[in-house]
């Protein structure tokens, strides 16, 4: 898989890859949910290329998410993975239908057949300012071109030579690095201004909101933040970790993969405290409101 | 009219069996009349895999051994391209093998054009699994006589970059089969890496050209089996064609349409909510 879409980053090929997490590793137990390839998502493949990674909230949101991840795969012309889990992926439920009045397809620089017609130059990987180069796809005329996963020049032939290499590798990040706009907002919950923050991603979100209503009665007051882009690390996950007191990333797997993730890109030491569980059953609220508690009393 | 890419310089050895099987690929691509932009070489990794480079139709580059479900993406997406996978032994025959019996099964209309060398040439020359006498001693695997057990399978032959004549016309012959929607054309050929295994002599020996054969019927599967055998038997193999029928396409069965290509189709939300809604209201709440 991970060769596949490292080709996706090198190719600049609009894909959505959906990984719907299970307990590992290996083939661990692959009928209990985890969400223990965050890392993997991220960082795996060999070599260095753009890829974006989301993590929907809810069966529902899996709708808006897939629809803002294939309009961000055209658009950035990369690799965009969705984190899911077993537990969403494999749950039913009821929901009103979706609206799609508002809902625009974005195909970013896809080319026409007229705009192919009308250029002097067509470079397949023409570097451009915000790293996202013209494409026109196999059938248009006059736009014939090659695409590989070697490293290439503007025309998409291969080569080794030391600038092209520095300009190629700078056109591809940037791409990422200037689009941090686009990428999907958290969901906000639990009570707004409150000194501590609690984070998580995917099946782990159902159960935090209730476990924030339960402890909100029992006098303790939390913000929920429920982040829908988890690569890149957005400024609004970091602004979150700093502007609270502390911080519980719920993620379930061994090593607390989210909160390693959030810290390696830069915020205050100390802010995150880290909650995991990795035997393949979800948290159940008055698990989550206990440990809580007792980290509270353990640590302030 | 756009400038677009030059054809890159060609890295191959000077006799390499590669430069009979581009040249040849171009004249039948000229014989059949085709556009750059219509047409578009897939080529797996190897010295074979940069085939794509220097034809100046639309080319993209695969992973190892990963060609032919690439190539058959391509096709369902846009059943209207001309459609070329291209690689070689290695790549095709270890890490793609698996791929390989699979479209023979699926059929989809595609031209594979497999440069038969016997070893790994870009990696400087390991044993593949066409290699014969090699210090494994691990069994030489014969993918035409695969080809020809696998049901579904239509069109089956193998040329020689010496025969450059039989060459044209099988490759003419294969993408006939592929532009008149009859399925997979399936190409080996025999085409030598001077460097790290030629063989160039050898063939003289090994081949008998079916070509010469008036006697043999090249629709008749059973017979073509058994043919194949005898002479593998006797250390020879088959050039020519080998086989060619008919069978369920990739596209008969699952309905992807030259004629509303699905990579171009109009995905906007407007032409598509009346569907949306006329399936919402299935469901009763």
């Amino acid at each position: 898989m991970l060769e596949g879409i490292g080709n996706l980053g090198a190719t600049e090929i609009p894909m959505v890859i959906v990984d719907t997490q299970r307990s590992g590793p290996s083939t661990g137990m692959p009928t209990k949910p985890e969400q223990s390839d965050i890392d993997m998502l991220v960082y795996g493949g060999s070599g260095e290329f753009p890829r974006i990674v989301l993590a929907p909230c809810d069966q529902r949101d899996c709708f808006e998410v897939s629809f803002q991840a294939t309009n961000l795969s055209q658009r950035l012309q990369c690799p965009v993975i969705i984190a899911l889990d077993q537990g969403i992926g494999q749950n039913s439920v009821t929901m009103e239908p979706f609206d799609l009045n508002d809902l625009e397809i974005d195909k970013g620089k896809r080319l026409s057949n007229e705009e192919v017609a009308a250029m002097a130059t067509y470079k397949r990987y023409e570097i451009t300012e915000d790293g996202v180069s013209p494409w026109a796809v196999p059938g248009t005329p006059g736009g014939m071109n090659l695409v590989t996963g070697n490293e290439h020049d503007e025309w998409g032939l291969v080569s080794t030579q030391a600038p092209n290499r520095r300009h190629m590798m700078n056109k591809r990040s940037r791409k990422i690095d200037l689009a941090h706009d686009l990428m999907p907002k958290a969901r906000c919950g639990g009570v707004e201004g409150a000194g501590i923050g609690i984070l998580s991603v995917g099946m782990v979100c159902g159960v935090v909101r209730e476990v924030v209503e339960r402890l909100e009665k029992q006098g303790l007051d939390i913000e929920i933040l429920e982040p829908r882009t988890i690569w890149p690390v957005l400024d609004e996950t970091k602004e979150f970790i700093n502007s609270h007191d502390r911080t519980y990333v719920v993620e379930l797997n061994h090593e607390g993969q989210l909160a390693r993730l959030i810290t390696s890109q830069g915020v205050a030491t100390g802010k995150i405290r880290s909650i995991r569980k990795v035997v393949g059953k979800p948290y159940r609220p008055h698990q989550l409101v206990a440990e809580i508690l007792e980290r509270e009393n353990a640590d302030g | 009219m756009a400038e677009t890419f030059t054809p890159g310089n060609i890295i191959w050895c000077s006799g390499c069996g590669h430069f009979g099987v581009e040249s040849a690929l171009r004249q039948s691509l000229k014989n059949h009349s085709l556009e750059p932009h219509d047409t578009i070489v897939l080529a797996g990794i190897g010295c074979s895999g940069t085939i794509q480079n220097y034809i100046g139709s639309y080319g993209y580059h695969a992973l190892h051994g990963r060609v032919l479900p690439t190539a058959t993406g391509v096709a369902a997406a846009n059943p209207a391209l001309t459609v070329i996978a291209a690689g070689g032994d290695g790549d095709g025959y270890a890490i793609g093998c698996g791929h390989l019996m699979h479209t023979f099964r699926r059929n989809p209309s595609i031209l594979y054009i497999v440069m038969n060398n016997e070893t790994y040439g870009l990696t400087k020359g390991q044993p593949s699994p066409t290699a014969t006498d090699r210090a494994d001693q691990e069994h030489k695997l014969d993918a035409l006589q695969m080809g020809l057990t696998i049901p579904g399978s239509t069109f089956l032959a193998r040329g020689y970059v010496g025969h450059t004549q039989q060459l044209v016309g099988l490759m003419d012959a294969a993408l006939k089969h592929v532009r008149d929607k009859r399925g997979f054309a399936f190409l080996e050929v025999i085409s030598p890496c001077t460097t790290f295994n030629d063989n160039y002599p050898s063939w003289r020996e090994i081949l008998v050209n079916l070509d010469f054969d008036q006697t043999y019927d090249s629709a008749d599967r059973a017979a073509a089996i058994g043919n194949y055998a005898e002479l593998v038997a006797t250390g020879k193999t088959p050039s020519g064609l080998i086989y060619q029928g008919s069978a369920t396409t990739f596209e008969d069965a699952t309905g992807v349409s030259a004629e509303q290509p699905m990579a171009l189709q109009d995905l906007s939300v407007a032409s598509h909510i009346d569907e949306y809604y006329k399936q919402m209201d299935v469901y009763a709440i």
